[in-house]
């Protein structure tokens, strides 16, 4: 209620209160059209992670047979062997892209399925099961990466649009109307004003035009 | 003569007795058998055929895949030492010079493992002593700090120069790829020794490695294919075998089905490739011609799993060895015979027990068992 309180019934005030009404009015309308903006690549964002999702899952259950496969063929040992002779592993690249505003992560992912003859293990002493492992877990990386920037980019829009709402409905629910109820209080004071001058002056005039009739 | 004669007698006991050893191995039905049953009861299975009780204790405690991994290659380590005792002379020579291959596979270890931090105990429980390095050879190398006290270790061993100047050489990026590479090329030019025509059987042996050469290199190419990127093959195929690398070179860069399949015709392994295929593959059988359309398809496409073709490869490799062994019973081939039939054993009861602890269902199992 703070634009109830505090309010001195003047013009220069009533001016200021119309400006600031103006200004709100536009800003809530960019808000409410960013809301819109961001719900709409929420939804576009849950669909693509739905998706990003299903193919982790598969991807994942397709890694853990090529795994079991190996597992079975080279030991145990084998592929831990195999897994710790890569050499050169492969990185991530975060970068950012904007949207109204807001900025959502970008994960490069790797590069796809390496070579294997670029993974560091030795040929002659290891079978395709080993290959293909590697090139299941591969995709599985970069199965993981793409949904991560996805679920990444959701958890932050979700963010936003509910900081979004909150400030939409709080310049809906409580500035406009407060801003808007100081304007009609201090247009009423003043109107109030005007008829209690008005009154005083009609009053004023009668008592003057009376005793200059006694005068006469 | 009077040496010969010993001799001969020697290779026939010899021969003879691990040839009644091979029969003892587990047929493909026992495999069935074993696919259907609970991990302990494979264990107890073992237990009773020549395996130990380790094994059943271990699944008794519930141990994990790598101890029971770890048994069973102590219970292969086991035989190699016992076909180590009972052969002499020329073929213990040529059985200690075949299974110096373990060597290097002990040694990669490791090195690989030593470069990764893996614990000393887990790496010492998958190391095979059936080569020139003993027990007490490995157990100093586990004990160095790093990959470089391993290498200096090796001093006296015998393939010392090749692996300190693959290790000291540049780039150090895939180092321990090139090293191994450089090594088996080593092992198998050792192998191939030409000076020893007093051998028995020496010929037959050479063949066999000749051919094994040839399918480990074809192994390669079709991996190599399906890994999408040009590569040098030379930095990869080792030479030695009855098919010249340029053979293999011209294979890789075939642009054609056609090409590639005329290039591959003409070489040995086709006929052999194409018979293993059709023998081995049953869901769905394939003819001669769905046999060639499998490879050259997958060849066209850069497709993996090349595992099919592989197994195929290593049937091909099994089957020509028994031939070979065959024709000259009383050489070093049964013996030879006799030790690879038994590897595959382990590896194909290792794979039992790891595909049913992972939850594979025996028809899923089942191609992957060498027979």
């Amino acid at each position: 209620m703070v634009y109830k309180r505090d309010v001195v019934p003047t013009r220069a005030e009533l001016l200021a209160l119309r400006r600031r009404i103006i200004l709100v009015e536009r800003g809530h309308r960019v808000l409410k059209m960013k809301q819109e903006v961001l719900l709409r690549e929420l939804t576009r964002l849950i669909a693509e992670a739905r998706m990003r999702r299903r193919t982790v899952f598969e991807s994942y259950t397709r890694a853990r047979r090529a795994i079991a496969i190996a597992r079975m063929m080279e030991g145990s040992v084998g592929i831990r062997i195999a897994a710790v002779s890569v050499e050169n592993p492969q990185e991530v690249t975060v970068s950012h892209r904007n949207v109204m505003g807001l900025s959502l992560p970008v994960l490069d992912a790797p590069d796809g399925i390496r070579p294997f003859h670029e993974r560091g293990y030795g040929l002659p002493a290891t079978g395709s099961v080993i290959d293909e492992a590697a090139d299941e877990y591969e995709r599985l990386v970069v199965a993981i990466v793409q949904a991560a920037e996805t679920e990444g980019a959701i958890r932050r829009v979700a963010d936003e649009a509910g900081r979004t709402r909150r400030k939409v409905n709080a310049l809906e629910k409580r500035i406009i109307p407060d801003l808007i109820s100081a304007r009609d209080r201090i247009v009423a004071q003043r109107a109030e004003l005007e008829r209690e001058e008005f009154s005083r002056l009609y009053w004023v005039k009668k008592r003057k035009e009376r005793t200059r009739e006694l005068q006469r | 003569m009077k040496q010969t004669r010993p001799r001969i007698i020697s290779y026939i006991y010899v021969s003879t007795r691990l040839r009644v050893r091979k029969a003892s191995l587990f047929p493909f039905p026992v495999y069935q058998r074993l696919l259907r049953m609970s991990i302990s009861g494979i264990a107890l299975f073992l237990m009773q055929h020549g395996y130990g009780t380790g094994l059943a204790e271990n699944v008794r405690v519930q141990a994990g895949p790598e101890q029971l991994e770890a048994m069973l290659l102590e219970h292969l380590e086991k035989t190699y030492h016992d076909v180590l005792r009972i052969t002499t002379g020329e073929m213990r020579d040529l059985t200690a010079a075949f299974l110096r291959r373990w060597d290097i596979i002990n040694v990669m270890v490791i090195l690989r493992g030593k470069y990764a931090g893996i614990p000393v105990a887990s790496l010492r429980e998958i190391l095979i002593s059936a080569g020139e390095l003993g027990p007490d050879d490995l157990d100093a190398l586990l004990a160095e700090p790093d990959t470089g006290g391993v290498v200096e270790r090796l001093s006296r061993w015998r393939l010392v120069h090749i692996l300190e100047a693959e290790y000291h050489a540049k780039p150090e990026r895939h180092r321990f790829a090139r090293i191994e590479t450089a090594l088996h090329r080593a092992y198998y030019a050792g192998l191939l020794c030409p000076c020893r025509e007093s051998v028995r059987g020496d010929a037959t042996f050479t063949r066999y490695l000749r051919l094994e050469i040839d399918t480990l290199n074809f192994r390669m190419l079709l991996r190599l294919r399906a890994g999408r990127r040009t590569v040098n093959l030379s930095d990869h195929l080792i030479p030695g075998g009855t098919i010249p690398l340029e053979a293999f070179e011209q294979m890789n860069s075939a642009a054609t089905r056609e090409e590639f399949l005329a290039r591959f015709e003409v070489t040995p392994l086709f006929p052999l490739l194409i018979d293993a295929l059709c023998l081995h593959r049953t869901e769905p059988a394939l003819c001669e011609e769905d046999a060639v359309a499998y490879i050259t398809d997958r060849w066209m496409a850069r497709l993996r799993p090349a595992h099919e073709v592989e197994m195929a490869v290593n049937h091909v490799r099994l089957d020509r060895m028994d031939d070979l062994s065959r024709r000259d019973p009383f050489s070093v081939l049964p013996v030879i015979v006799y030790l690879e039939r038994k590897r595959y054993e382990v590896y194909n009861l290792r794979a039992i027990i790891t595909g049913l602890q992972d939850g594979l269902a025996p028809e899923e199992i089942e191609p992957y068992i060498v027979l």
